[in-house]
């Protein structure tokens, strides 16, 4: 008895040891396992790492592995492993960083949620510059349509929307394009208005919802007519934001870019070119109040999934989301309700709306999502870009989109399912973005004023009273800190002109080429960024100097 | 063998290993403070240059050469310090008395260019009229070093960046000069370009500003704008030059671009152009 208690403590004592001893050899079995299976003589092996743990993707992208492996061994004989690296979003930032620090970082990376994507310098140490690869055709278009057509121009937007403009340069790869529409109940819609249709103008999209309120009067059933959170709000306040402003920003954009730029804003104002009681702004909160109204109680505290739940459980007739979703909105309501997707009606058909709004907003400028870069550190670069190529044949991607129910990004592919079809970027209509945040301040307080206005517990005229007061006082100080940020980005460009410069006198035959065809962008792109913070300034100087007379 | 004696053969083996590890970097140095400069890292390449520097023979063109790498490398290494800042104007100031005879002569004329035109750090104020010196020492004294074209461009920039119309006209003029002999040159687009923006400010002279652009249409759209970006801009400046045979014109290609987010208002602009010729 005596002995046994000995050894039930004695293994007691010892069980972190032991815990300890079998998780050692736990992974030494693994690590030598993957060896053995991935790296050996015979095997070249990459790592390709994202943060998407959804099955659906995993299992699409491993399906176009599977193919990349079979078809390299068929053309070449040799064995090829492309190793998904799935990690959480959480720890994604993490693991990126400390593994390009350390050189252990996978060859393939989707870019994203680090720093090391956004700070230019980061991105010239640890991504490999793809300018020279999307310029020559993809092999493996041969015998397509797109044979010896450049890379890069067989994607949907000729990658433009991937290029880093400090360095212009490719380093990213997308798979797939993404846009936001209105998912609806079909069942529903059916049974509250009588028809299959969804309303495509504002004033009957409003009716719909007032009649989901008369249906619950009759029914004494609870449906909310759009299941919303935050998230919702933005999407109705920035495309009706967008419509209601693009004629004005047309009117006052000075830079020909269709953007109100916050400095240019600011200087427009001081000159009464604009102001907050304008009826293109007024009209927008107005319109976005009138759909709130509309949205779930305590929609303020809800958050995405809130959203979803209540519309895939059959409690509301509509939502808004990404097309991101859709796989997983349709498969949730399945067995319950068919789901419908329409595009946002604008009120075009409004009495008053109706004279600021001409039309909806257009998705030309939509780029290219999941985007993938190279670790430059990589000793497998062949294989990499190889790799990326295969996946973007049209015949790949469109595979991949189609496993995964999203849009592909190769020019000539399709949406691979009907409903997909009602994301595909809208061509027609007006882009015009006005930045009128001017400072850290006015972000601040008048999101505030914002949520309460939204809330019920401000009126409109008390926020605009509100906006006009926090952008006046902090205004100056915010275009002052605005220029002073923008300078230390044209600091950056003069780093990467400097570097080029050096290579142009001093660097092999190949930096030499690089840096002449480098310069010849970055320095425009540099000298149009600098000619405009002098402008502002001078504009700045003359409004101030106007006012005080 | 005991344990201490293993540990007492270590220094050993590193002073066997170290120097041979060393003499490889020795054959490697002079690609990795270039290497690190092309990779941005001017931190890394000061170090590399500074070095480089002291152990030279003081004016023999090696040294001349680290001397203005380390100087370049001062003057970009973050984070931006006034001390390294007036560094780097004393070493490219020392490398510029030695006259056009120095083998990096036009280089630190043109940096040091740079030096006074920006803000360099905290409490800095740009300096455009001993910019404007040295570059025009560059395009006058080395009109055949690398830095000539450039130092052109930047030369008429920094007379724009006053804002003054005078000096502004100034500037427009001497680059139309310059643009007249070396029609060419890497960087006529953003000369062109510069000319357009400043015809619009400060000169408010919308019919030079719309020629400009159609020089650069004349020469090509350079890869780093978009075609509908240049278009719109075309179109809009030809509007405010009062010319509408070439807005519609500019107007009709965003048209009949495949895709542009400025087809619809392209569409209503053609419009208003025709209401109003009515």
């Amino acid at each position: 008895m005596a002995e046994e208690k000995n050894l039930f403590q004695i293994i007691k004592g010892s069980l972190g040891l032991v815990i300890l001893a079998l998780a050692f050899i736990a992974s030494t079995i693994s690590v030598i396992y993957n060896h053995i299976t991935t790296e050996g003589p015979d095997v070249k092996a990459i790592r390709i790492c994202h943060w998407q743990l959804e099955k659906g993707f995993r299992n699409a992208l491993q399906a176009i592995i599977d193919d990349y492996e079979k078809d390299y061994k068929a053309r070449t004989g040799k064995t090829v492993r492309v190793i998904q690296v799935p990690v959480a979003e959480k720890g994604y930032a993490q693991f990126i960083n400390t593994g390009l620090i350390g050189n252990m970082a996978p060859d393939i990376i989707e870019v994203g949620h680090t720093k090391a994507f956004e700070n230019f310098s980061n991105i010239v140490r640890y991504f490999l510059p793809l300018g020279k690869y999307v310029n020559e055709p993809n092999p493996y278009n041969a015998g397509t349509k797109l044979a010896g057509v450049p890379w890069k121009d067989t994607f949907f937007d000729d990658l433009q929307g991937n290029i880093t403009p400090e360095l212009q340069e490719y380093y990213r790869i997308p798979f797939s394009v993404f846009t936001s529409r209105i998912y609806y109940n079909k069942k529903l819609l059916k049974e509250i208005s009588g028809s299959d249709k969804f309303p495509t103008t504002y004033l009957g999209f409003t009716k719909l919802c007032d009649k989901v309120k008369e249906y619950n009067e009759e029914h004494h059933t609870n449906i909310i007519p759009v299941a919303a959170s935050k998230y919702q709000l933005a999407f109705f306040e920035g495309n009706y934001g967008k419509a209601f402003t693009a004629d004005m920003i047309r009117r006052l954009d000075d830079n020909f870019n269709m953007i109100l730029e916050p400095q240019e804003a600011y200087v427009k104002y001081l000159d009464k070119q604009w102001n907050f009681d304008s009826p293109e702004f007024q009209n927008v909160v107005k319109s976005t109040s009138e759909i709130t109204k509309y949205f779930m109680p305590g929609w303020i505290a809800a958050n995405r999934d809130d959203a979803a739940f209540a519309f895939v459980q059959g409690r509301a007739l509509m939502t808004s989301s990404g097309s991101w979703d859709a796989k997983s909105l349709i498969d949730q309501s399945k067995g319950l309700f068919g789901v419908g997707i329409a595009m946002l009606p604008f009120p075009t058909d409004h009495p008053e709306y109706g004279k600021y709004v001409k039309g909806g907003v257009n998705e030309a400028s939509v780029t290219g999502g999941i985007p993938w870069g190279v670790n430059k550190a990589s000793n497998k670069i062949d294989i990499c870009i190889d790799f990326l190529r295969y996946a973007t044949t049209r015949a790949a991607n469109q595979k991949f989109n189609d496993l995964v129910y999203w849009i592909p990004v190769i020019k000539g592919s399709e949406p691979g399912h009907d409903f997909l079809k009602k994301f595909a970027p809208i061509q027609e209509g007006y882009s015009a973005t006005n930045k009128i945040p001017i400072s850290t301040q006015y972000t601040i307080i008048v999101g505030g004023y914002r949520w309460l206005l939204y809330a019920g517990k401000m009126t409109p005229e008390q926020y605009t009273a509100g906006r006009i007061s926090v952008y006046e006082k902090t205004g100056e100080d915010g275009f002052l800190k605005l220029q002073e940020k923008d300078y230390r980005v044209l600091r950056s460009y003069e780093s990467v002109i400097t570097s080029d410069l050096i290579m142009e006198a001093y660097g092999n035959k190949q930096q030499k080429a690089d840096a002449r065809t480098r310069l010849d962008s970055v320095t425009l792109i540099a000298a149009r960024k600098n000619y405009l913070y002098y402008k502002y300034n001078d504009q700045l100087k003359k409004s101030s100097e106007k006012e005080a007379e | 063998m005991n344990r201490k004696q293993v540990l007492n053969t270590i220094p050993a083996l590193l002073l066997f290993i170290l120097p041979s590890a060393n003499a490889g970097k020795t054959v490697e140095k002079q690609e990795e403070g270039l290497k690190q400069i092309s990779l941005l890292n001017f931190r890394t390449a000061s170090s590399f240059y500074k070095r480089k520097m002291n152990l030279a023979k003081a004016d023999s063109p090696e040294w001349q050469r680290s001397t203005f790498l380390y100087a370049v490398s001062l003057l970009r290494r973050l984070p931006d310090r006034e001390d390294d800042k007036l560094d780097a104007g004393e070493l490219l100031d020392d490398l510029i008395s030695r006259g056009p005879k120095g083998i990096c002569y036009a280089g630190a004329l043109f940096f040091r260019g740079k030096l006074a035109e920006q803000i360099d750090y905290y409490g800095d104020k740009p300096d455009f009229a001993s910019a404007y010196k040295y570059y025009n020492r560059v395009v006058t004294e080395c009109p055949k070093s690398l830095y000539a074209s450039y130092a052109a461009f930047c030369r008429a920039q920094v007379k724009v960046f006053t804002m003054d119309a005078n000096q502004a006209k100034e500037a427009v003029t001497q680059l139309i000069n310059w643009l007249n002999k070396h029609p060419d040159n890497p960087y006529a687009v953003a000369e062109w370009y510069l000319i357009s923006d400043t015809a619009r400010y400060p000169l408010k002279d919308y019919k030079l500003s719309l020629r400009a652009l159609l020089e650069i249409s004349k020469k090509g759209i350079p890869q780093c704008i978009l075609p509908d970006d240049f278009y719109w801009q075309t179109a809009n400046t030809a509007v405010e030059a009062g010319n509408n045979k070439v807005a519609t014109e500019y107007f009709t290609k965003i048209i009949n671009l495949d895709v542009s987010r400025f087809k619809t208002i392209s569409r209503d602009m053609l419009k208003k152009i025709k209401q109003e010729g009515k």
